[in-house]
């Protein structure tokens, strides 16, 4: 109260009350330009942009873009190669996702009734985190390579004649997802580690006392009480899962066979291999639309469920 | 009597056991984590014959240090690790530049319209890069960027993430300490300075390792962008690498790996806590 009365009486003693007016009117707004300028210029502008050429028909060959209403979406939706990328980038999600998620919940729990050798379990899981994915992807073909990898090196013991992994169509799009995997998992085990010590000590003891077990325990009081981190987690894995595109390059370029063509791969196939700028940008426009969707229908279907503090 | 302390007996043997199994299914998990790394490093640490051995090769047999030193006359990773600090520096630099007064404005000051230009703002979260790289391809071409450091770092600068973590770090910040310093005739950049920054150093220490992690492993934009081993960073350097020598001699493609690799790993090492609290300060979900 008395504050104000200060403020109001030290803003009444100033001469330049208008020029301040005007200009304390402008300074949040300016506070946001620098942001906004790159914001404008390298996220929304090329987005819109991208939007709008995918209704052109453009290429190496051709000197200025010619307009061709929807014709790029009706070619990528006639492609049977967009399809079969599609279907990889679904296989992907609907692998990886839940694999991740489970894994790294339950670890973090199990990290964290533990008292002794913590730090150890969190850094130990935590390090391929750190790893660049040109590097992880690197190290991944070595321990995949058919001949010398540790992986064959180990089935061999146990007299079995190991497999051709990323070399083999059958094989390849998992082998990718493991990678993935493992090197994600450690990033939503801290996650999930630090959902969980907002988790009332207490509410442990009294489940204890009424006699309910370690997948009760979980089930009726972690669960319902980290839905925020949960949803948190599934939706940078779905941003994540539509961006995978270092592991494919190194790894696969692809192949064999597109087996492991995914989106971003393929716009980067269409954009700078052949050079079709109309192709390139209407999938830009498709890959921003599906985020969107698909964050949108997860958040809209998880919101009820989601308990917040 | 006797039947209680049996029940008592048993539930604390159960525990114990619980216990003990749950540590060996960690060390178990930790150790397939950790293996594939250990793995590459002897790898890299080898003469090439090396890897064609029985066994494992967990444990060297004969150490090659050379393979580091030759490496670095294979390919240009000197100047990639160059240009990499250089453009995560300008980067981290610019963000926070950027970031704190638009955190700042959207956390303490009212206007009209502010909150959805917060959306706008950190709508941006759910476009990465990779998604729009095409169009921004574009941009760079009509700025003369091709092949520039400075391309390298501009689509990075506005930062979704880093606006919305500041600015919930701004929000607890008491409005008592902001009106005392008006008072004492402070403008909104000496509140910033001399209040917001101080106080907020744990978020802003932890965006800034975030950043500089996710940053040290671009690999697509700088792919697209650049042209020349000039201006390349460690990641894509690596990536180049690897085409050219696919020949492979694979005790040299690990020493590459791990070239790129150790830095982060060592920093990693000696500041474990402080990254760990950051990526639980970055989900926001600790308070």
């Amino acid at each position: 109260m008395i504050l104000e009365v200060v403020k109001g009486s030290l803003k009444k003693g100033s001469d330049k009350i208008k020029s301040n007016d005007i200009f304390e009117k402008v300074v949040p707004y300016l506070f946001l330009l620098p942001s906004a300028i790159f914001l404008i210029t390298f996220t929304y502008y090329p987005i819109f942009r991208s939007f709008y050429l995918s209704f052109f028909e453009h290429d190496l060959w051709m000197p200025e873009p010619q307009f061709a209403g929807l014709d790029n979406y009706v070619q990528l939706f006639n492609d049977a190669l967009f399809m079969r990328v599609l279907r990889n980038n679904v296989i992907y999600l609907i692998g990886t996702i839940p694999v991740v998620i489970i894994l790294s919940l339950f670890i973090a729990i199990l990290i964290n009734e533990r008292t002794r050798f913590k730090e150890f379990y969190e850094a130990a899981a935590f390090s391929p985190t750190l790893i660049p994915m040109a590097a992880a992807a690197m190290l991944w073909v070595f321990l995949y390579n058919p001949n010398i990898g540790i992986i064959n090196r180990v089935l061999r013991l146990f007299g079995h004649p190991g497999r051709a992994w990323i070399n083999s169509s059958s094989t390849a799009l998992g082998s990718l997802m493991v990678v993935m995997i493992w090197k994600n998992i450690g990033y939503f085990i801290i996650l999930f580690l630090a959902g969980l010590q907002n988790v009332n000590q207490s509410l442990y003891e009294s489940a204890k006392i009424n006699g309910a077990n370690w997948l009760q325990k979980h089930r009726f009081i972690t669960l319902p009480l980290i839905t925020p981190t949960l949803l948190f987690v599934i939706i940078v894995n779905i941003i994540e899962s539509f961006r995978v595109f270092d592991i494919v390059h190194i790894m696969t370029q692809g192949g064999p066979a597109n087996a492991t063509n995914v989106f971003v791969y393929y716009i980067y196939q269409q954009t700078f291999r052949f050079w079709n700028f109309g192709l390139g940008n209407a999938l830009t426009a498709l890959l921003v639309i599906i985020l969107f969707a698909i964050i949108i229908v997860i958040m809209r279907a998880l919101r009820k469920y989601v308990q917040y503090g | 009597m006797l039947k209680g302390e049996i029940k008592i007996f048993s539930y604390k043997t159960k525990e114990k056991v619980g216990n003990l199994v749950s540590h060996i299914f960690l060390m178990i998990i930790c150790l397939i984590i950790i293996v594939p790394i250990i793995w590459a490093l002897t790898t890299s640490l080898q003469p090439s014959e090396a890897i064609f051995q029985e066994g494992f090769g967990l444990i060297p047999r004969s150490f090659r240090w050379q393979n580091y030193a030759e490496i670095l006359d294979a390919a240009p990773f000197g100047i990639y690790l160059i240009n990499t600090v250089i453009v995560v520096t300008a980067i981290v630099i610019l963000q926070l530049l950027v970031v704190i007064p638009a955190a700042y404005s959207f956390s303490r000051l009212e206007y009209p319209g502010r909150d959805i230009l917060f959306y706008i703002f950190i709508a941006q979260m759910l476009l990465p890069l990779q998604a729009i790289v095409v169009p921004n391809y574009d941009v760079m071409r009509f700025l003369g960027l091709i092949n520039t450091r400075t391309a390298m770092v501009l689509p990075f600068v506005a930062s979704g993430y880093g606006t919305f973590l500041i600015r919930q770090q701004f929000k607890q910040i008491p409005q008592s300490l902001l009106d005392s310093a008006r008072i004492d005739g402070a403008g909104h950049l000496r509140i910033l300075r001399h209040v917001m920054i101080p106080l907020s150093k744990p978020i802003i220490t932890a965006f800034a390792l975030i950043s500089i992690v996710v940053h040290w492993n671009d690999y697509f934009w700088p792919l697209i962008i650049t042209e020349t081993p000039s201006v390349r960073t460690l990641a894509i350097g690596l990536g180049m690498f690897v085409q050219q020598e696919s020949g492979a001699d694979w005790t040299l493609l690990m020493a590459g790996t791990m070239f790129i690799v150790l830095p982060l790993l060592v920093f990693f090492i000696f500041n474990q806590r402080i990254f760990i609290e950051s990526l639980m300060i970055k989900s926001g979900m600790k308070e």
